[in-house]
């Protein structure tokens, strides 16, 4: 969908007026421009998925289409991630485990949840981390090409201050050959891979989670 | 363990689309208003569907969460009411959202002057195709724990009958999450100092990728900016640098590149890189400008001023 909106541009605009020797005066004149502005999209994801795992072992849960562009300005990131509020884990036990991934019905357990984006390259895969843990690092910018550690799951994003994929080439950033759209995305549409892994000792029954995929626009 | 085949193993893959794609889109994508502390104010956010479905749309409040951690500036989280909560969209269609923000009591005797938060705008998930069980035909149950963050509505139809291995289903939610800034009228003060700033020799590392080792990549010049904010509100600041030659001819200069808001209590560091001038004595002056939520800029430019020199083996000294 288009939006059509009218734009007015101011202009000055300076005007001779009289001979050079008596100056130039100064007009200030409104140009009404209309033109049609894009907008700026978003990312769109086909559906969601069930499973039956079955056995114990690595699971591989189905994919994920995912379609559109976000156009919004940059810097800006899509993150993945669940919201297991409902995770209590089991009464009495030493460690307090993650409530990142899928979660039985009762609440008790957890099973690791791991993406595949095209992005990360191939047969990469990454944990989905959950928004409560408290051992959360958000995803900030390095001041250095080394890049930051986070423990955020990005799937897609554009930050090009301290990318060097992005600088192009010549490996410089801020120079006539950098990529500014060839950073941390994927041509549409593709596919995001989810797998899980019930290990011999995750009990029967049902696990669900709702998978959030946020962008975080420009702040 | 090598995950198993889809179609060599026992999973089986019992349902994957649930309806063509959805999209919704969000507009204004950053909210910035100056209130008064003692009354409510009233906005609205636009919602457009450009999917081909109806897609069910909440909106809610929560904390800031765009870039800058560890900062301590006061939540604006609880401050809002949105009218409606929840609705449905059909394609095509643009609906408003009203909100209204009301600040607590407290606001009015605070010294900051301001608050943020960000506003997540989530397209709810359609209920999923009901699994037909392949030994007694019967609809698979998904149950909902209590306190489940988003609990969607399964088909009434659905049949309680335990299941016997490990099944399950990840419902996924596509979340916007606008950022907000709240000032206080009569506390907002813009202030900028621009603290430091540094320059070095560097060679970028290779990018893997690429296949450029350490060896082929040109030495550059990198300059960090360092500016502290002395004001009660954030501003956006923008620069340019400049290299002269110790006598004062031009060399080169650019832009100091785009920088996030330099928040309130914020120290913000603005990295940028150029090519290394050749051997010889510099000055780099570095000169910053800002402008507040309306657009208004800094009375007076920033600007520092440091000396370098520059080796025949490329390393730079300043001086």
């Amino acid at each position: 969908m288009k939006k059509t909106l009218s734009l007015v541009s101011l202009v000055t605009a300076a005007l001779l007026c009289g001979i050079p020797s008596v100056g130039w005066a100064s007009v200030r004149e409104e140009v009404y421009v209309t033109g049609t502005i894009l907008p700026f999209g978003g990312y769109r994801f086909s559906g969601g998925l069930r499973f039956d795992a079955g056995e114990p072992g690595p699971t591989d849960l189905g994919t994920i289409l995912v379609d559109g562009m976000y156009n919004g300005e940059y810097p800006w990131r899509m993150r993945c991630y669940t919201d297991n509020l409902h995770f209590a884990g089991v009464a009495g036990s030493i460690h307090t485990a993650s409530p990142a991934g899928l979660v039985s019905t009762d609440g008790r357990f957890v099973v690791p949840l791991l993406i595949h984006s095209p992005v990360f390259g191939e047969d990469s895969w990454r944990a989905v981390p959950d928004i409560n843990d408290a051992k959360t690092v958000p995803y900030k910018p390095a001041l250095t090409p080394g890049g930051s550690e986070t423990t955020e799951c990005i799937v897609l994003g554009i930050d090009p201050r301290n990318a060097n994929w992005v600088a192009g080439p010549d490996n410089l950033l801020f120079t006539r050959d950098d990529i500014p759209l060839g950073d941390f995305i994927w041509e549409t549409p593709f596919e995001l891979s989810l797998r899980a892994d019930f290990d011999a000792g995750s009990v029967q029954g049902t696990y669900d989670t709702y998978l959030y995929f946020e962008t975080v626009p420009a702040p | 363990m090598t995950p198993r085949s889809i179609l060599a193993g026992s999973l089986c893959l019992l349902g994957c689309l649930a309806g063509t794609a959805r999209a919704v889109e969000v507009q204004p994508t950053r909210l910035e208003m100056t209130l008064p502390a003692d009354q409510p104010t009233e906005g609205e956010l636009e919602v457009t569907n450009h999917g081909g479905v109806p897609v069910e749309v909440r909106v809610q409040s929560a904390p800031y969460r765009h870039f800058q951690a560890g900062l301590h500036i006061p939540s604006a989280q609880d401050w809002f009411l949105f009218k409606p909560e929840k609705f449905l969209l059909a394609p095509g269609v643009t609906s408003n959202v009203r909100f209204t923000v009301t600040p607590p009591a407290n606001v009015a005797a605070d010294s900051a002057g301001e608050y943020l938060a960000a506003i997540l705008v989530d397209e709810l998930p359609a209920p999923l195709p009901v699994f037909e069980g392949p030994a007694s035909g019967n609809a698979l149950a998904i149950h909902h724990s209590e306190g489940a963050p988003m609990p969607a509505k399964e088909p009434e139809t659905a049949l309680p009958e335990p299941p016997a291995e490990r099944t399950g289903k990840v419902t996924i939610v596509p979340r916007f999450a606008l950022p907000v800034y709240f000032q206080i009228e009569g506390k907002e003060r813009v202030g900028v100092e621009l603290t430091n700033l540094t320059v070095e020799d560097e060679r970028p590392i290779p990018d893997p990728n690429l296949g450029i080792p350490a060896t082929e990549t040109p030495q550059r010049l990198r300059l960090e900016v360092t500016l502290r904010s002395t004001g009660t509100v954030h501003v956006r600041p923008d620069g340019t640098f400049a290299i002269l030659q110790a006598d004062g001819g031009f060399v080169q200069g650019g832009r100091l590149g785009r920088a996030f808001p330099l928040l309130p209590t914020a120290t913000l560091t603005i990295p940028a890189w150029t090519a290394l001038p050749g051997t010889g004595s510099y000055r780099l002056i570095v000169t910053v400008d800002a402008e507040d939520i309306h657009g208004e800029r800094l009375g007076e430019l920033l600007q520092k001023e440091i000396s370098f020199t520059v080796s025949e083996s490329g390393a730079v000294t300043p001086s």
